[in-house]
Formats: C-alpha cells, structure tokens, sequence
C-alpha cells in the first residue's frame, strides 16, 4: 500500500495539443548530442510511482534522452528530498524534472539549479511554487479537484454522509484532497467526515478493511466512502461485503488496481480516480527535453486528472491494464 | 512447521538445566498468587480488562457480535500468527526484526506466481515457503556463527530483504504492488471465511496448540526456555544451543510466509510493504502475553492473550466511532504496564525461589 503520495496539480490547458509537439520533436532530439535528464521523484515501493517511472523510461527511449531516475525515500523524505535535488544538480544535467513534495526544501533547490543554468520542470506536487522558484512548467493533478471529483460523483450516486478515509495521517496531498472533498460535499448539501487510519495499519489490507468495518458499526449513517488508494478502497469493499451493505454505502478510490477493476465490474466499487501517474513521468521527461532542446514548453501548468474510470469506460482501461504493465498499474 | 523435538538427543541432561523458571519457582502461598507468577498471567488479566472495558463501552456498536467478533479476532489471528513464534524466540533469547520484511517478500512472491505469471498459486505458496526458510535459516546461522547481537543482524537482514525483494519484483513485473487471483483449494486453505471468521484463525490455534505442546512437553521446549535462561550453562548441560536458535528463526520465517499467503490470497494483491508493522507489534504482542525481553521466561499461551489484547484494543477504539489516533496510545500504554506488571510479578516469583 502506497505510503507516500503526494502529486498534483491543476486544471489546466488541454494536453491533446502537446501530444502533436512531441511527436514532432522526437526524432530530431536523438541525432545531435544527446539530452540527459535528472528524474527525482518517488520509490517505486509505493505503488503510485511504478507507472510514472514507465511513463519516464518510455518516453527517454522515445525520444533518445539519457535519463537518470532518482528517487527520495518516503520514511525520511525531508532530507531525502535534499540529497536528490543535491545528487541531480551535480549531475550538471540539461534539465531536471522534479516532484517538489516538501516545497520548504525542495524549493531552495529548484532555485539554485535554476541559478546554476539547469532549467526545471515541475511535476505531480508544487504546484503553487513552481513559477515563483523560476522553473519553466508544471505536469499534474491537483488534490482539492479529485476531492471535488469525488464529492460530486458519490452525492450523485445518492451518499448523504461521506466518509473520506486518510490511511497516511499527517499527509499533507492526502488532507488536501479529504478538504475538496467536505467542501464540494457541503456545498451539495451532504455532510462528510474523516477517517484517518493508524499509520500502523497502513500497509494491512486485512486490518484496514477491518478497521473500517467497525468504524461503519458506529457509524450507521455513513452511505458513502472515498479512500486514497486502491488497496485501501477494496478494503473497504471487503468491510461493505462481510456487512452486507454492498450497494447501499457507496465507495470510490483513488488509484487504479486489477482488483479494483474487477470490482467496479461486479458493482462493489462506483468508481476510480485515474491519476494518470504514467502522464507525469512521459509529459516530465518530453517537456523537459523539448525545452532543453529548443527553449520550448507549455504555457501554463498541465492538467493529468482527475481522471474518471466506471463502467462506462472500463473496457478500454482493462484492456491496455493486461496488455501494458505499468502504463496504468501493475498487472 | 514445528520443529522435530529431537526427543532422543541428550534429553535428560538439558531438561536438568531447562526451565529454570518453573524449576526453581516454589510452591506460593495461595493459589491466585500462584496463578499469577505464571507467565500467561499478565496478557490474560490485560485481554480481560480491555475485552470488558470494550464489551460495556462499545457493546452497543457491534463489538460483540458475530461480525465484529470476528473482526477483532481476525485481527488477534494475524499478529498472534507472528507474535507465536517471535515470542518463541525471545524465550530463546533472540530477536527477530526481519519478520516484517520476509512477510512483504513473500508476499511478493506469491503474488508474482499467481498472479503476474498466472502460475497455480500453490507454486507460489511452496516458493514463498521455501525463501522464508532460506532466509530464516540465514538469520539464525548468521546469529549462531557471528554471535551479534540478533538485534542488529535481524536490522541488516529486514533491510537486505526488503530492498531485494523490491529490486528482484521491479526487474520482473516493473512493479511493487501485483495482484494475484485466487480459486480453488489455496483459497479455501489460506483465505476462506467460515461464516464471517477468517480461516487465520483456525492457522493461528492449530500452530499455537503444536507450539504449547513442544514447549511445554518435549525436550526441544525445554532446550529453548534453557537456551534463552543461561546459554553458557545449557551449552555445558549439553543442550544444542545453535540448533535450537536456528530452527527458532526457521519457524519465524515460515509463520512471517504463512501470514503474507493468507492476507496477499484473501486481498488478491500482494505487496513490498505488508507486514512491516510485526516488527513493533510482533514484539508488543509476544513482551504483553508475558514474554521476557531477556529471554528464559513466557509461554506460546501468553501470546495468544497478548495478541488478543492488541486485536481488542485496535479494533475496539473504531468500534467507539473514535478516530484511531488514539489506539496506538492504548497499545503503547498497555504495553509498559505489562512490562511493569511482569517485571514485578517475575521479582516476587524470584523472591520465593
């Protein structure tokens, strides 16, 4: 179960627009000396950043980018966060992607590297900060949106008391989203609470789904749930099954799973949020690569999410699921 | 997957210089104090104060009924499954940090053969078995032939594991988190439900009737208690202390695989970072229940109760409609008080000796 998360960002500009840039660009990178890009991002053992680290390798072969991935460890993130910024800017590489996830120490970073003449794009979170640390663009969802998101899906399907399920207490994204959620909730009408795990519990399902259960016991009125990811949300899928209460409490989840998918086929689940992690690794290396390259970019941040997926559209994400591992999740 | 007892190496030696606890302890005066120098006694008193505390509290919650009866027994199945055998252990004098990260290796191993390679999952499960025991087995050697502190190569080894599981499932699958499908006969073994109780629960009685058993009947039990009272002194009794270490630790390991087959069956999704809390709950389960951090003293029984107690209080608190902010301050608090309570209890029963 991921830890982490932390990613973000903004409605934005229409992505279709990009896609047709780097198309263009791809060939003529590889032929003169070759780009090489700094990745410092997340550990690929939180199960949001193996996509994104996909989407990343992708579009390095793609475009023929030298790319070195440098990931923080979520157990000590401050520091770590400063040891890779430190790692990417000796590197001396033509651009850095960065997730900014602890702004107070990433920020200084970010400026420095800018200072130093290496450009620097900003994806999944510093989304607030990343014009005024002079870096040139930002990739990614912003958290209060997929809480929004998610307030007006479940009051759609009826909920009246929400419940928004925080498994890493503390985690400021996380808070972020359960926040967008109770405002969007109130503004419909409904009422919504919290639920914040155990950081204990966090990595086990069978505790989680439990935890819940009992939670829901002494909380009869609660008809709809919203967790952060897709371990926690099928857990929780579980809790309604051994209740009996599948169908009357709704439940979605951030985070796309093969489990979850299965779950949203057999009704157990409503709906996923798609973060489209794999957007933020491809867009990040192909933004930054363009405009080591030629001094081009988006104006403006760049949307990935809130991305939806229910049974409408299920099909097709099941599909590229089992036939691409790691583009959307893990087989 | 207890250990052969070995009943006919130098039996009547170790058992001379075994249990030194229940050897030396003297007749008490009346029968409740002699209940209560027991090594159970302290995770038994703990598991009823809070079950009747949550019982009046919460009663009107669900906490008693069949569904929320078998949540917070769930919940004692799984860390009773790990705290068995670490409380085994820590009678044997040693510790066991890596218990966590073999939990989240094998369960990428399961998940990886039934799920992503879409193999039978009992290859999967014989695979996840086979690594623990390797990895148990390097534990113990690594403790016997080194003679560290088990502390610190059980830190070394947690960490080799998990950053080798995690590079070896990236390498494969490019992932950390892989679902695994479940049908058949590994699902009715590992991740069944018999009514609303999870079948960890009939794994977690069968292995603790076997562990009280083999501790409180064979010789191997006795070599443990010895092993962990007085090395030196079972050593010069005869009493095959490396062993008795190793096969602990091989135990462990096949109880941390047991536990990760039942969740990543039963949730479909195996995952790096399941089972890391064992390595403080484990511990808080087997030292609740009894257990003597310095080795010698505690029972297989005692952390049954441990693990009830913390199935108890970590369910009971969402029961109450709380948030769970404050359950770790109840499973904290409960364990100083049964360090204390034992340590006190341990005093008088050594004063009478």
């Amino acid at each position: 179960m991921r830890m982490g998360t932390f990613r973000r960002i903004r409605d934005g500009i229409g992505a279709t627009a990009l896609a047709c840039a780097l198309l263009a660009g791809g060939a003529a990178l590889a032929e003169d000396k070759q780009i090489s890009i700094a990745f410092v991002s997340g550990p690929l053992n939180d199960s949001f950043f193996p996509p994104l680290y996909q989407g990343a390798q992708d579009a390095a072969k793609a475009l023929g980018v030298k790319l070195a991935y440098i990931p923080i460890d979520e157990a000590d993130i401050e520091a770590t966060s400063a040891r890779t910024m430190q790692t990417a800017i000796a590197q001396k590489p033509d651009a850095i992607v960065v997730g900014d996830f602890v702004t107070s120490v990433v920020d200084p970073y970010i400026k420095q590297a800018v200072a130093a003449g290496i450009p620097v794009y900003v994806n999944q979170s510093g989304q607030d900060q990343w014009q005024a640390d002079g870096a040139f663009g930002f990739v990614g969802q912003q958290g209060p949106d997929v809480g929004k998101a998610a307030a007006e899906r479940l009051t759609a399907a009826g909920s009246k008391t929400l419940l928004c399920v925080i498994n890493v207490p503390g985690n400021p994204y996380l808070q972020a989203i359960c926040k967008g959620l109770a405002e969007r909730v109130k503004q419909l009408g409904a009422a919504s609470s919290n639920l914040e795990l155990p950081t204990a519990d966090s990595t086990d399902q069978g505790k989680v789904s439990r935890d819940i259960g009992a939670y829901l016991q002494a909380h009869k009125d609660i008809d709809g749930i919203f967790t952060e990811n897709a371990a926690v949300g099928t857990a929780a899928a579980a809790a309604l099954d051994a209740a009996q209460l599948t169908g009357k409490v709704h439940v979605g989840t951030m985070e796309i799973s093969h489990v979850a998918l299965d779950e949203i086929q057999s009704g157990k689940i409503d709906f996923l949020v798609n973060e489209q992690p794999y957007l933020d690794g491809y867009f990040g290396v192909v933004f930054a690569a363009l405009y080591a390259k030629y001094g081009l970019a988006p104006v403006g941040p760049v949307a990935t999410g809130p991305s939806i997926v229910d049974k409408k559209n299920i099909d097709k994400i099941l599909k590229v699921f089992d036939t691409y591992p790691n583009v959307i999740g893990s087989k | 997957m207890l250990a052969n007892p070995h009943p006919n190496d130098a039996a009547g030696a170790a058992t001379a210089a075994s249990r030194d606890d229940e050897a030396t302890q003297q007749p008490a005066r009346g029968r409740l104090s002699r209940l209560l120098i027991r090594p159970e006694a302290g995770g038994v008193v703990s598991a009823i104060l809070v079950f009747a505390f949550f019982a009046v509290a919460a009663g009107q919650n669900g906490f008693l009924s069949p569904l929320g009866t078998a949540n917070w027994l769930d919940t004692a199945a799984d860390l009773g499954i790990i705290a068995l055998p670490i409380g085994m252990l820590m009678i044997g004098g040693e510790f066991d940090l890596s218990v966590g990260s073999v939990v989240g290796a094998s369960s990428m191993v399961v998940a990886i053969c039934a799920g992503y390679y879409s193999l039978n999952p009992w290859i999967g499960v014989a695979l996840a078995f086979a690594i623990a025991g390797l990895i148990g087995l390097a534990n113990g050697l690594i403790v016997v032939r080194t003679k560290l502190p088990s502390f610190i190569v059980t830190l070394a080894t947690m960490l080799m594991v998990t950053g080798g599981a995690l590079g070896v499932a990236i390498a494969l699958t490019g992932s950390s988190s892989i679902s695994a499908m479940t049908t058949g006969s590994a699902k009715a073994v590992f991740a069944s439900d018999i009514s609303q109780f999870h079948v960890s629960i009939v794994h977690w009685l069968i292995l603790t009737a076997i562990a009280s058993y083999v501790m409180q009947k064979t010789a191997f039990g006795n070599w443990v208690y010895a092993t962990g009272g007085d090395a030196q002194a079972a050593r010069l009794a005869g009493v095959p202390v490396a062993r008795v270490k190793i096969i602990l630790y091989v135990c462990t390991a096949l109880a941390a695989a047991l536990s990760a087959t039942n969740e990543t069956l039963t949730f479909q999704n195996g995952n790096i970072t399941l089972g890391s809390q064992y390595v403080f709950t484990g511990i808080a389960g087997a030292v609740i229940g009894g257990v003597l951090l310095t080795g010698g003293y505690g029972s297989p029984v005692g952390t049954v109760f441990g693990s009830l107690t913390y199935g108890i209080v970590s369910l009971g608190v969402f029961f109450l409609g709380w948030n769970a902010d404050l359950a770790n301050f109840f499973i904290g608090l409960l364990l100083l008080l049964a360090v204390l309570a034992n340590h006190r209890l341990r005093q008088l029963a050594m004063g009478r000796a």
